[in-house]
């Protein structure tokens, strides 16, 4: 029997790292400090990585560094210690893209797993074939590719294919784009990458009132290809962001967990995907598309003027724990809400509480007549228990 | 002593076929063409057959360089097998198959490494070299002591650009055609000028059937770094014509190929020439002297 499709995480830090495990995930993917193409995310201190490795392997999960940086002679000498180190530290696998960094753990490391980085760009059937060659476990594959174009290196490579489900896009080839170092001096190739592809540019046509050029693109959402993406043998289906907020990773994760766990037990209806894309919606401040799954990218996956990214405020706050004597929810406040909001509690299991919120009391419990200081202790009554890192929005309207 | 080494010679990447014989005038005896269907960023694309002629009048390189789909392997692998029957000199390679077909098929044409900016360690440049690739073709991205490095620690021969609207991106996506449509006005031309308020230098945005391309807008000039290059032995200075006028060129060739016949002793004479070609090119060394960053300080973003 096939094994069931990966749900892999994004996690800029030990935090996101815990809720989006909690949240349903089945493994997640780091940076440490150094050799990540996130360079100026928060990252992972070896210990950290130590700490995450243990609290994903007591939930039966995975956990899978980034070292997919493309190495100048400086990175080289440094990296040979840190690989020990974080193989020391128990990761399950290391995610690359400079095939010198593929040879070396091949030969030095036992029981860890090279994935190949989407930074290669690898395109088709033979691509993979030599990197499977050198031992690669998993690809992930260049994000240009077509569902038809997956399906063919699946079927003749057999071998891990991971791609990328939800999350921002590169314009260019992961790999073939240094706009960066050119336009801010920050390389893009080593994780400092500046996007400038979200620049907005001048263009020399003869139209006396041009709009400027801008060649951003929109997100990537594939929750309502979940299950054709599961039927071609994809082993793994990637969450983008590292450094999202953890209300968008508990969000993101919770909705694909639904829709992959309705896949396999054949209770997914259109209905119930519409919703979970109305919530992804929501909490990202981006249109979405699918960009090359379907067909070549066109100008509908792209914005051009006029655009603006407006901050989300659904998140109104984190269950932080219960107060049994008062049956009350212990809240640390995110966004503005007052009473007679119309809100929704959703859990790390999956379960939603629909309810309008009636009261707001401080701590002490002092009524109050709105929410209004981000990271104050509240409390509002709830007659039942709840998990913890649970949280609160404004209700999705269905 | 020369400061030019019998192994060192400069390459011509043409913008038209009808350049290469008016360069060879010049004394450039090897070029880099891109094949039809198969390369990207290139001006001069030459089919098969006009390779194989080619490639016996000069020394030839030709860029296989697009990112190949599944559905163009089969052609791939003719492609390789028809130019090791050639005198081509060497196949300059982006996607990973047409290593995989060269190991495959243990063909002799010789590959080089150019995965454009990618190539920018000496580590990498040794794996490939046991994969039976002999050349390399150094990221523009990096800099002189870098590159020094590099060759000094790799068995590989390397090509290295002087002259050059570096290529800084390349999309799938026709981002022209796109913008013009969503724009809805018409597309009048395959290429244009990008401007952005906080860069002095322009874009060149292109597109073709393999994508969009944009270069750097400045001529990067990296003469005054020959003599270096020169100094640690790189087989290969290139100079990319794309988007540079020929009369540029023309007038830049002689200037480059006096350098070889200088000596050492004669640093005053180097510094001259480097004043003249400053003149044409401009003085944007680009990376050379400058290293890139990639972690912000706070409160840098």
């Amino acid at each position: 029997m096939k094994k069931k499709i990966e749900l892999l995480s994004p996690a800029g830090d030990l935090e996101r790292l815990k809720i989006t495990l909690l949240y349903g995930a089945d493994a997640v993917y780091i940076g440490g400090q150094e050799y990540s193409l996130r360079a100026n995310a928060t990252n992972f201190s070896i210990d950290e990585i130590k700490e995450a490795c243990c609290f994903a392997h007591k939930l039966g999960k995975k956990v899978y560094l980034t070292t997919n940086i493309v190495f100048h002679n400086e990175d080289i000498d440094g990296v040979y210690d840190y690989l020990k180190q974080t193989y020391e530290a128990g990761v399950d696998a290391y995610i690359v893209s400079d095939p010198f960094i593929i040879a070396y753990i091949k030969e030095n490391f036992k029981n860890v797993e090279v994935h190949v980085s989407t930074q290669n760009s690898t395109c088709n059937k033979e691509a993979v074939s030599y990197l499977k060659s050198l031992g690669v476990d998993r690809i992930v594959p260049a994000r240009e590719l077509s569902k038809q174009e997956i399906k063919e290196i699946i079927d003749e490579c057999q071998i891990d294919i991971e791609v990328f489900i939800h999350g921002a896009m590169c314009t260019f080839y992961s790999g073939r784009c240094a706009l960066s170092n050119y336009l801010t001096n920050r390389d893009s190739n080593r994780g400092g990458c500046s996007q400038v592809c979200r620049f907005a540019f001048d263009i020399n046509t003869n139209q006396e009132e041009q709009e400027k050029f801008t060649m951003a693109t929109k997100d990537l959402n594939m929750a309502n290809h979940i299950k054709e993406m599961i039927d071609i043998g994809i082993r793994s289906l990637k969450v983008e962001g590292r450094m999202r907020s953890l209300y968008y990773l508990a969000t993101v994760i919770s909705s694909y967990r639904k829709i992959i766990d309705r896949c396999y037990d054949n209770t997914l209806t259109k209905d119930f995907v519409k919703q979970e894309e109305k919530i992804l919606g929501r909490v990202a401040n981006r249109e979405t598309s699918t960009h090359y799954f379907n067909k070549q990218a066109d100008e509908t996956d792209q914005y051009y003027t006029g655009r603006q990214e407006l901050s989300n405020q659904d998140y109104l706050a984190l269950v932080t724990g219960y107060d049994k004597e008062n049956k009350m929810l212990v809240l640390s406040e995110r966004n503005y809400f007052e009473p007679n909001t119309e809100v929704e509690i959703f859990t790390p299991s999956g379960k939603t509480f629909d309810f309008i919120i009636e009261e707001i009391y401080d701590e002490n419990l002092n009524i109050l007549e709105k929410a209004c200081h981000p990271e104050e202790i509240l409390k509002i009554k709830f007659e039942e228990e709840i998990e913890q890192y649970s949280m609160m929005r404004i209700k999705v309207k269905e | 002593m020369n400061l030019g080494s019998e192994s060192m010679e400069y390459v011509i990447i043409p913008s038209k076929e009808t350049d290469i014989d008016k360069y060879k005038n010049q004394g450039i005896k090897t070029f880099i063409v891109g094949l039809k269907n198969f390369s990207t960023g290139y001006k001069t694309i030459l089919d098969l057959e006009q390779i194989k002629k080619l490639s016996n009048e000069v020394n030839l390189f030709v860029a296989i360089n697009k990112m190949i789909e599944n559905e163009e392997l089969k052609q791939l692998e003719e492609i390789l097998l028809f130019l090791n029957n050639t005198n081509t000199k060497g196949i300059l390679y982006y996607d990973l198959s047409i290593v995989s077909f060269h190991k495959k098929n243990n063909l002799k044409v010789n590959l080089v490494w150019n995965q454009t900016h990618m190539v920018t360690n000496y580590n990498t440049a040794n794996f490939y070299y046991k994969e039976n690739v002999k050349y390399g073709y150094l990221a523009s991205e990096i800099t002189l002591d870098e590159i020094v490095e590099i060759n000094e620690k790799s068995k590989m021969s390397f090509f290295v650009n002087i002259i050059s609207h570096p290529i800084m991106s390349h999309s799938k996506r026709t981002l022209l055609t796109n913008y013009f449509k969503a724009s809805n006005i018409s597309k009048e031309h395959e290429n244009y000028l990008l401007s952005e308020k906080n860069n002095p230098c322009n874009f060149i945005i292109d597109e073709d059937k393999t994508g969009t391309t944009i270069r750097y807008g400045n001529i990067i000039n990296g003469t005054s770094a020959i003599k270096k290059l020169l100094e640690s032995k790189i087989s290969y200075l290139v100079i990319d014509t794309s988007y540079i006028d020929d009369n540029v060129i023309i007038k830049v060739l002689p200037l480059l190929q006096d350098i070889l016949t200088i000596t050492n002793l004669e640093d005053s004479k180097y510094q001259q020439i480097l004043k003249e070609l400053e003149k044409i090119l401009g003085s944007d060394t680009g990376f050379f002297y400058k290293k890139t960053i990639y972690k912000v300080k706070k409160g840098e973003n």
